[in-house]
């Protein structure tokens, strides 16, 4: 294909006419579109918002449902606690045999006390002139029962007798 | 040649854009042929490139990376032009048409309707060779294309035109081997102003 040039005045038609027809007025760049369209719509800031509000609502749901289940286990952990309290109201007030069966078990000493009564050697003497005696078979009947304040006075009058 | 540009900066978009306003304003007529149409649509391609600005890769030549866009905006407009044809015909029918002086202006017209009348990837290699002033391996550089392709393309161009205007329209071949290769307008200085 041979490569052809355009005579001189041809080329200048040319010329006046684009020149002409199109006049040049160059806007300025901060004028131009892309310019306007960068300030005006700002979308990594709507995305971000939107991101936020979803953020944010996802944050409010979670704390509700998150609230829910501590609360449920309060509800349920005083219920089990209430339950098994209430489970040994049928049996308020132990037997004397088991209380002294736990006396018997953890404190070795407060078995002297009846032994004391029936021997009249003076062994237990010491004990009787101990009224610490009886704390000392104080929490023993609580790690018993659970409720050893109610009973923690008979123990210690048993040594007095 | 221009110092380089950083993709995604905002300076050096502007440099872009005043470099490349002028050229891509006359192209756009040229393919258009209506001159507040060029104007949208370098307006319209400057917003399209700003928005890939930030993925542009700086092994590219950014004026041809910039120049498709602006043709691929032009093409784009005359598709829907074309279904508007009919009512703009009709529209215009009566119409005075400016001009200083009526036969000048006339005679303009019927370039710039000729030329818009080609295909636009047609035309705007055209404006670039006789009106820009580039060569056949600068257009070809440009627009990504051969020299084959584009030396095909102002030959018809040429055709058409002698066809439409008058047959020195078809051009005449270089008698000395220096014709042929002109330095763009944009770097002799030389302003539209």
């Amino acid at each position: 294909m041979p490569d052809r040039e355009l005579p001189e005045h041809l080329r200048q038609r040319l010329s006046a006419a684009l020149e002409s027809g199109a006049p040049l007025v160059s806007p300025l760049p901060a004028q131009a579109e892309y310019a306007i369209a960068a300030t005006e719509v700002p979308e990594p800031n709507v995305r971000l918002r939107s991101f936020a509000a979803v953020a944010l609502a996802a944050a409010v749901v979670l704390a509700l449902v998150g609230l829910q289940q501590p609360r449920d286990w309060i509800v349920r952990s005083v219920d089990n606690i209430t339950h098994s309290a209430g489970v040994p109201e049928p049996t308020p007030t132990p037997s004397p045999t088991s209380q002294a069966g736990t006396v018997v078990h953890e404190s070795p000493e407060a078995t002297a006390s009846p032994a004391a009564k029936e021997s009249p050697r003076p062994t237990p003497s010491p004990e009787h002139e101990q009224p610490q005696a009886s704390p000392t078979a104080e929490p023993s009947g609580d790690d018993g029962d659970g409720d050893g304040d109610d009973h923690s006075p008979a123990p210690s009058p048993s040594p007095d007798k | 040649m221009s110092a380089a540009f950083r993709p995604g900066d905002r300076d050096d978009f502007d440099r872009l854009y005043r470099e490349n306003y002028a050229r891509l304003l006359r192209t756009l007529y040229a393919i258009t042929g209506d001159a507040s149409a060029a104007e949208d649509c370098v307006q319209e391609a400057f917003v399209r490139a700003w928005r890939a600005w930030p993925r542009f890769r700086p092994d590219a030549a950014p004026e041809g990376w910039l120049h498709q866009i602006a043709v691929n905006t032009a093409i784009s407009h005359r598709r829907r032009a074309r279904l508007r044809t009919v009512g703009e015909i009709l529209r215009r029918i009566g119409r005075p048409v400016a001009g200083r002086d009526p036969a000048e202006a006339a005679t303009q017209a019927e370039i710039v309707n000729a030329i818009s009348s080609l295909p636009p990837r047609v035309a705007a290699d055209f404006v670039l060779r006789y009106h820009h002033g580039y060569n056949n391996r600068e257009i070809a550089r440009l627009e990504g294309v051969s020299e084959r392709t584009v030396g095909a393309r102002l030959a018809q161009a040429r055709d058409e035109l002698a066809r439409r205007l008058g047959p020195e329209w078809r051009g005449e071949v270089p008698t000395s081997s220096g014709q042929g290769v002109l330095i763009p307008r944009e770097q002799t200085g030389v302003t539209d102003a």
